[in-house]
């Protein structure tokens, strides 16, 4: 494999760049991932992106709503757990939730923010593969072991079969890192949905906790329970102490949503003259 | 005397059930055990996979069509990769 020049890295650059600003129209649509509609025909044009495929899923939306819905789908007796995605979006079609600037700009939100990092991946992800070639191309990768003077076009085809297989393990990787953006924001989402409509209905102070998954890390578990049970707190506290993004992990704080990235902890209401038990079964306060 | 209420934690109705329910207890001197059906105590089993990770079927749900999405756009993307090294002459 030949020395990769100046053009071939900007070529491969925008490759995946072009792939990446597909992706995150595919999840978040036009508006939020920044591409505007001559853009979005080029990707179009260079079969890159399916008209079809623009906002096709729309899950931040569907997590907010999930969120909002939440308290209302156990209040009439549904376990907002086992509610299916079709199931959810039958709902929404029955009953439209009702769309509030406050609610609309919260989603807004949310999915320019999972747009924005799906599409700063390709950097990483463009690097990697450029690492890739580059190793090839000084004989370092598997090429160097088979001998670029008796390299056969048949071993070099080989060779390069071999390099695909490796960017497809890397492709493992790359679907992580932005999964795990679309997951965080995706419980974003729900727990301000969640947040939203408890403020509605109970006002700012309203009782609530955060209850970790039973995996949680341990700066979960100090942020939400002590002496064993779910800290209560006042919803406006958790408003007001904002977001994590960009706090040390000793500085994080309880928040509404992802106190960190795959945070999986939950919003729960706590009703005024209740608390935790032992077994963080909510119990009225003796 | 004990009494439980097996409605899904938190909403209204049981609000005003565990009202009602607190102060029968008081009349009986007994104590009020409100349980919900969805119980928030701990469970012991770690979730590991991605699409597990969410306790809502929906989002597993979601996060199962968005991996679909990622692995074909990789696909597309590494293909399209081999046709551009092809015509540099690269592979």
């Amino acid at each position: 494999m030949r020395q990769l020049t100046a053009s071939d890295l900007m070529d491969i650059r925008t490759l995946v760049a072009r792939h990446f600003v597909a992706l995150s129209v595919e999840i978040v649509g036009l508006e939020a991932s920044g591409v505007g509609a001559s853009e979005a025909q080029s990707l179009v044009d260079a079969g890159i992106l399916s008209p079809e495929a623009m906002g096709a899923l729309d899950p931040i939306k569907d997590a907010y709503t999930l969120g909002f819905l939440r308290r209302r789908l156990e209040q009439a007796g549904m376990d907002p757990k086992t509610i299916s995605l079709d199931d959810l979006h039958a709902m929404i079609e029955r009953d439209p939730m009702p769309t509030t600037n406050a609610a609309t700009a919260a989603i807004q939100q949310a999915r320019l923010w999972a747009g924005q990092h799906v599409v700063g991946i390709a950097g990483t992800v463009a690097g990697d593969i450029i690492r890739e070639l580059a190793l090839e191309a000084k004989g370092e990768g598997l090429r160097g072991a088979i001998g670029e003077q008796t390299a056969s076009a048949m071993e070099a085809r080989e060779t390069y079969g071999a390099l695909r297989t490796r960017l497809g393990d890397a492709a493992g990787q790359w679907s992580k890192d932005w999964l795990r953006v679309a997951t965080t924001e995706m419980h974003e989402a729900q727990e301000q949905g969640y947040a939203q409509e408890l403020g509605n209905t109970f006002g700012a102070d309203a009782r609530v906790a955060l209850i970790p998954n039973p995996d949680a890390c341990k700066h979960c578990r100090r942020l939400t329970v002590a002496n064993g049970r779910p800290i209560i707190r006042r919803l406006s506290e958790l408003v007001a102490n904002g977001s994590n993004v960009g706090r040390k992990a000793a500085d994080w704080k309880a928040v509404v949503g992802s106190i960190h990235p795959y945070c999986a902890c939950r919003l729960v209401y706590v009703p005024e003259g209740m608390e935790f038990n032992e077994k963080w079964l909510l119990v009225a306060t003796p | 005397m004990r009494l439980e209420l097996t409605e899904a934690y938190p909403g209204e109705a049981r609000d005003k059930a565990s009202e009602i329910f607190k102060a029968l207890a008081t009349r009986l001197g007994g104590k009020v055990r409100v349980t919900p059906r969805d119980s928030l105590e701990p469970a012991t089993e770690p979730a590991t996979a991605l699409t597990e990770l969410s306790p809502f079927q929906s989002q597993r749900e979601l996060s199962a069509r968005l991996e679909a999405v990622g692995k074909a756009r990789f696909d597309r993307m590494l293909t399209d990769l081999d046709r551009l090294l092809s015509t540099r002459g690269g592979a």
